[in-house]
């Protein structure tokens, strides 16, 4: 891999601390008789130097207690995924009680059941021939990201649809 | 840094265990850090510390899986990176209706044409205005490259690293690391020149 | 009292056969959103390599302009690594191998009343919760779901998942 670097790539890693001794040696040699070499070197010393001290600033009011604070009560909260409430259709039920009771029931669910068959019939056919438009697109309902963290976003469709993508981080080195 | 790994060995080994200090002693190690290389990803200190606390969260929910393969420094960074830039990734979607996509990523725009600009005053400040401008204008040259681009700079510049630690960081060759700090730094170059050309000078 | 006794008893079986008849077209009427247990739906699993460098978009990606928008618009390159074709039966697991040994299990859950298909899905290493543990989602015939952000060979694997592919309405 270290072999065939270019000029620049040479000038880079001299300047990141990155050849070895022979190397540095030859380089710092080479750049005596080259203006140009020196100058990107003071270039890059110049914007390594601005982008230290202005990073200094930026943790330089951080609050470092207020946010553990923070990390530690996310990571004492409960984990709760989004559930969505199951929607479950009531199971028939035997009235409780005496016998007499039970059979009045039994007669009353007959008839009852009838009775709601004898609609759904006459309303199946006009279901059937006005059907809901299909709304178009995906969505998420639920989602579990486990331990990573994940976004969910929306786009669009050819069509105009709302299309769910779903990104999550992998962290993990890959272990086929 | 031979000590400093393995203190950070020992110190994993005991948050594995369920030592809460242990805990307290990594974050206090590292979170000023990740801090600074977050700002440099999302630019914005809220964002910055948001993307720490899930950085170091997820670390947490995690430190039974890391099995010391990496450096613990280098595992958390590559957290730190990827949250950072999950947050650029959503911020861009959100700002996407009503912002030219190709500043986000069309590279030429950045390097040669002076397309980019950070904001200037041509008053004559004190110096800590001065250093909050080149702060401003160097968070602004970062916001124009390319997240990778950004990524390398700023673990480089801010965090130090060397190659082969921002390679295990962020999964990718060495090769890969070289050819994007030079590119980033190029393109950085050109829009600080105003400010690293000597016109305006920065405080040491 | 036998008399009464004996219309009671009718009531009773008349009754009886009533409900049982209720049920069995209430299972079908009422509860049309439940899947039949033999229908099954074709279905299609989308494996890309997208990557930031420069390169080439699969043509066969070129009509999902869904690809080519945020947060997939930073993808200079697409590849489809696989495209395998499935058949979801409601409820049984359907399992489609991804190349960074990660398994992608899809279970179409049911058919919603509006037509459109709720699918289950997970992707994981075998016996492991390491990815993405739980996904449900309701999608149109022909319209594609994604999951993205796995880091495979210096790129991100975008999966898309469509459901009755041909049925598109376009």
């Amino acid at each position: 891999m270290e072999t065939g670097k270019t000029e620049d790539e040479k000038l880079q890693m001299f300047f990141d601390g990155e050849l070895a001794p022979e190397e540095e040696a030859a380089v710092r040699r080479s750049l005596e008789g080259s203006a140009e070499g020196a100058a990107q070197l003071r270039d890059w010393e110049q914007l390594r130097k601005a982008m230290k001290s202005v990073s200094a600033d930026w943790a330089g009011e951080l609050d470092s207690d207020a946010l553990f604070a923070r990390i530690e009560s996310e990571i004492s909260a409960p984990v709760v995924p989004i559930v969505q409430p199951k929607q479950e259709q009531p199971a028939l039920r035997v009235v409780p009680g005496g016998r007499e009771r039970r059979v009045w029931g039994g007669v009353a669910t007959g008839f009852a059941a009838a009775a709601a068959i004898f609609l759904a019939v006459m309303a199946w056919p006009e279901s059937h021939l006005d059907p809901a438009p299909i709304t178009r697109g995906s969505e998420v309902l639920e989602a579990d990201f486990g331990s990573n963290t994940g976004t969910i976003f929306e786009v669009e469709g050819g069509a105009g649809e709302s299309l769910a993508v779903v990104w999550i981080d992998d962290e993990e080195v890959g272990h086929p | 840094m031979g000590s400093s790994k393995k203190d950070d060995h020992d110190l994993v080994q005991r948050v594995q265990a369920g030592d809460s200090a242990a805990f307290r002693a990594l974050f206090d190690k590292y979170h000023r850090r990740a801090f600074a290389v977050a700002m440099g990803v999302v630019k914005n200190e809220d964002d910055a510390l948001d993307a720490v606390q899930n950085a170091f969260v997820k670390v947490h929910k995690n430190i039974h899986k890391f099995e010391g393969s990496s450096s613990f420094y280098t595992w958390l960074y590559r957290i730190v990176m990827n949250v950072s830039i999950d947050h650029i990734r959503r911020t861009s979607r959100r700002k996407s209706l009503d912002f030219d996509e190709r500043v986000l990523h069309e590279e030429s725009e950045v390097a040669g044409d002076g397309a980019l600009m950070p904001h200037v005053t041509n008053a004559n400040p004190g110096k800590a205005a001065l250093r909050s401008e080149l702060g401003r204008a160097i968070q602004a040259a970062l916001g124009e490259l390319p997240e990778h681009h950004r990524a390398v700079i700023v673990l480089r510049e801010i965090e130090g690293m060397s190659y082969e630690e921002m390679a295990e960081a962020l999964e990718v060759p060495k090769g890969t690391v070289m050819s994007r700090l030079f590119h980033a730094r190029k393109k950085m170059q050109a829009a600080l020149a105003p400010y690293l050309s000597g016109e305006v000078v920065s405080e040491d | 009292m036998s008399l009464i006794r004996h219309l009671l008893v009718i009531g009773i079986l008349l009754g009886a056969y009533v409900t049982s008849s209720a049920s069995a077209q209430g299972s079908s009427l009422a509860r049309s959103d439940r899947a039949s247990t033999t229908a099954s739906v074709p279905a299609e699993v989308l494996v890309v390599l997208a990557k930031e460098e420069p390169g080439k978009i699969d043509p066969q990606l070129e009509k999902l302009t869904a690809l080519r928008r945020p947060p997939f618009n930073s993808f200079r390159s697409m590849t489809i690594l696989s495209r395998p074709k499935l058949k979801l039966t409601p409820g049984k697991d359907a399992l489609v191998s991804l190349p960074n040994g990660r398994r992608m299990k899809l279970t179409l859950l049911r058919v919603m009343p509006d037509g459109r298909y709720k699918v289950k899905a997970a992707i994981n290493r075998p016996d492991k919760s390491d990815y993405l543990p739980l996904l449900q989602v309701v999608a149109s015939a022909g319209d594609p779901f994604f999951v993205a952000g796995q880091t495979y060979q210096g790129g991100t694997l975008v999966v898309g998942v469509i459901v009755d592919p041909k049925k598109t309405a376009r």
